[in-house]
């Protein structure tokens, strides 16, 4: 059974993404999965605008890192979810199942 | 068909990426930038405070060092003197070693500091290069020549009138990253110097922009001039100028310069500065004087009369107000170089020396590196993700490509029930609606096509049935020579002829027009003969024929369709026409080449009921001799038109039957109708066209 292409973009990008914005807020707001985000933004760089290098500053402050990271997820997310799909397609179409 | 190479998704994704390339780079690039200005600038700033805060002790320090080497060049050196501004002097000198390491422990950035000394002596500069210790108070080491230093800040110092802090970077090292970073400021003689400098500078940097300013701005620049040149003289660097009068200035000089002196009482000034001029400009001063000579002159005046210098007056005094005074008594003095040009090398006499720091360099390029490591990984980071979505964008607008172009083969294919499924709401969605209308509309207009056809074919059997029922030749019958020509506007024709051989070798002729033409004509005229042919097969009384054929067309058709006709019984044996014309033209007989008409009359068949038919109808009869011919036809003849709209007409059709008359009947039908086609020319035909021809010999 093939993949339709849209519907797992959007999936992922809903699962993927949703969970990772709330955690980012949450952790500008109190700091709570820190050590989560300053793995993610060891590998996503913000130009000087992480939560992580703001940590001292208000909440206000972290509003451009969490905007960054949001992006960030989303894109990522759609872009694994159009990669896998069609990677399974393709792959489908290689290795069709045997039906007997 | 012909493989793409470098399709849509090749060309959206080389844009996109070439875009966000040029687009990083640049933004990286500035980014750059000014993190690199905006460090040079806090290394400047912190560099320039802490160099300012030792600028004072810098240049007590160095006055007082000139000060000492002038006394100890001069005749009256005095010792106690000399040991009391040395004192003020290593004072002034502790008090700048002390400074620096104090700011050194609270900077980490900050180095090795430096002050450089310039000694100038007749125009000729001499460095010496003193290095402070880092952590405690004390010199570091001492050296006559740097060229690290030498090519850097005081080369900066020395090419440009500055009071600010200035930053270099020391060149001579392979590395950016080996080479001194070095913060300099310089040290002037005097806080007037300073002053006179920055005016100057201000001066210089205001562009005027109206004209009423340019005067005080010319008379600015000339004192700013002046100043310059006396503070030249003063430092004994050469400087080229001339004067409105040179005896004036001379004059002035020597009198200035004398009084600093004590002359013998029996000498008197006048007779000294005659003979001074005398020697200076001898004759009637045509030899220009060599300004650079007086001072020459001047010493060897001196100690050729012995003179001695009053106490506490010196040379010198006299070149800083040397040429404020020369304008005072109206002398001009031009100079040959430019205010620049004389600010500049003023600046450079009242500079003692260059008081400097050098700054580490891992701090400045750590930040740096760390600034580009991380524009970097930032411009990577989006383009490996603008990469993807340059590769993945065009696949949506090449799916909807492929199903647009699988499509257009489908329609090319001839297959119009094919519908391509792309519901989307953008260009290409429409595209595919568009494609979907245009397959509709082929396929109505396929079917229309189709049942085009159709009738055609119908039509086109309609007219072989039609023609069909007219006479394939023309019957033979002793001393009758017969010809007709049949030719319908459509595929179905209105007109009639026929030959009927009947008993005793009597010859019926009919020709006959039904109104209008096409299928409906064609079909009362297919009924009319089958009429006429029944009719024929069981009587000859043309009458009671043409009376039977009217009651039948008058109920069984349209009141439309009526049918005008000539029905005719020739009988060779008798040379006679017995006739009716039921409402057809009049037929013409040619005798020796004169065309006589016969009259027609009567009512067409089917427009009146039998009684008003009847009563209407007459039967009648004429001659025909050995050699006339008997013309009958239909209207389509006289009333062809040509593209102008012109009727052909009777008279014309007359004539060309007479031409014609001479020769057989083929060739008098044949030469009417092409006569009759001439006439027609590319005009429509709009009517059938019917003739007969009869020709009797006895």
């Amino acid at each position: 059974m093939k993949l339709n292409v849209k519907s797992f973009v959007l999936t992922m990008a809903i699962i993927i993404s949703v969970p990772s914005i709330v955690l980012f807020v949450w952790s500008s707001l109190n700091g709570f999965g820190l050590i989560i985000v300053k793995i993610f933004e060891s590998v996503h760089p913000s130009g000087g605008l992480s939560i992580v290098e703001n940590l001292d500053s208000n909440f206000l402050s972290k509003l451009p890192g969490v905007a960054i990271n949001s992006l960030y997820v989303i894109i990522d997310s759609v872009i694994i979810g159009y990669a896998f799909s069609k990677l399974y397609n393709f792959l489908c179409d290689r290795f069709p199942e045997n039906r007997e | 068909m012909k493989k793409i190479k470098f399709g849509i998704r090749f060309k959206i994704t080389g844009v996109i990426m070439a875009s966000v390339i040029l687009a990083s780079t640049i933004i990286g690039l500035a980014l750059y930038n000014a993190q690199v200005k905006s460090n040079r600038e806090d290394m400047l700033r912190l560099g320039g405070t802490i160099l300012k805060g030792g600028i004072e002790f810098a240049r007590s320090y160095l006055n007082l060092q000139n000060k000492i080497q002038q006394i100890r060049s001069g005749d009256s050196a005095s010792g106690k003197e000399i040991k009391k501004l040395s004192k003020e002097k290593n004072d002034n000198f502790k008090l700048l070693m002390e400074h620096f390491p104090e700011m050194v422990k609270r900077e980490k950035l900050l180095d090795i500091s430096f002050i450089v000394e310039k000694e100038m002596n007749r125009g000729k500069v001499k460095e010496e290069y003193i290095y402070f210790k880092r952590n405690t108070p004390g010199i570091f080491s001492r050296s006559k020549y740097d060229p690290e230093l030498k090519n850097s800040i005081v080369a900066y110092f020395y090419r440009n009138i500055s009071l600010d802090p200035h930053l270099v970077f020391a060149s001579g090292r392979k590395s950016a990253e080996d080479r001194f970073i070095i913060a300099g400021v310089p040290v002037l003689d005097s806080k007037a110097s300073e002053k006179l400098y920055k005016d100057y500078i201000e001066f210089s940097r205001n562009d005027f922009t109206d004209f009423a300013k340019l005067k005080n701005r010319k008379k600015t620049e000339k004192n700013f001039m002046n100043e310059f040149a006396g503070r030249i003289l003063r430092s004994g660097i050469s400087l080229n100028f001339s004067f409105s009068s040179d005896e004036k200035v001379i004059k002035y000089l020597y009198y200035r310069l004398l009084g600093n002196y004590k002359p013998e009482k029996n000498l008197k000034p006048a007779e000294l500065y005659a003979e001074f001029i005398e020697k200076v400009i001898p004759g009637s001063g045509d030899i220009k004087f060599e300004f650079i000579n007086f001072r020459k002159e001047f010493n060897d005046h001196v100690k050729k009369y012995g003179l001695t210098m009053k106490k506490g007056r010196k040379i010198s005094d006299t070149w800083p107000n040397f040429f404020r005074d020369l304008k005072k008594k109206k002398i001009d003095c031009r100079f040959n170089e430019t205010a620049n040009e004389l600010a500049l090398k003023a600046y450079n006499s009242d500079v003692m020396g260059v008081l400097g720091i050098t700054l580490h360099r891992k701090t400045f390029y750590g930040d740096i590196k760390k600034t580009a490591n991380e524009i970097f990984n930032l411009s990577a980071s989006i383009l490996i993700r603008c990469l993807f979505i340059a590769l993945f964008f065009p696949g949506f607008i090449i799916t909807s490509i492929r199903k647009l172009s699988a499509g257009a083969l489908k329609f090319g294919e001839g297959d119009l029930e094919h519908r391509i499924t792309h519901n989307s709401g953008d260009e290409l969605g429409q595209l595919a609606r568009q494609f979907n209308a245009m397959a509709d509309n082929l396929e109505r207009a396929r079917a229309v096509e189709l049942e085009k056809q159709r009738m055609e074919n119908e039509l086109e059997t309609a007219r072989q049935i039609q023609e069909a029922l007219l006479p394939l030749t023309t019957p033979s019958i002793d001393r009758v020579e017969l010809a007709a020509y049949y030719s319908s506007a459509s595929e179905a024709g209105g007109d009639y002829y026929d030959f009927i051989e009947l008993r005793d070798s009597k010859l019926a002729i009919a020709v006959a027009d039904v109104s209008g033409h096409g299928v409906g004509s064609g079909l009362v005229m297919a009924m009319t003969r089958t009429l006429l042919h029944t009719f024929l097969g069981e009587t000859d009384d043309i009458r009671i024929i043409a009376g039977a054929i009217n009651s039948y067309l008058q109920k069984n058709t349209e009141s439309k369709y009526f049918v005008s006709m000539f029905l005719g019984i020739f009988d060779p044996a008798e040379g006679t026409m017995k006739y009716v014309s039921c409402g057809h033209n009049p037929s013409y007989v040619i005798r020796n080449g004169d065309i006589k008409e016969i009259p027609a009359g009567g009512i067409a068949l089917g427009v009146v009921g039998a009684d008003t038919f009847e009563r209407v109808l007459k039967v009648k009869s004429f001659e025909i001799r050995e050699g006339d011919i008997f013309i009958q036809y239909t209207d389509g003849i006289p009333e062809m038109q040509n593209i102008s709209g012109q009727e052909y007409g009777d008279d014309a059709f007359r004539r060309t039957v007479i031409e014609n008359s001479s020769r057989g009947m083929q060739e008098l039908v044949k030469g009417t109708v092409a006569s009759v086609e001439e006439f027609r020319g590319d005009a429509m035909q709009h009517d059938d066209v019917t003739l007969v021809a009869l020709k009797y010999s006895r």
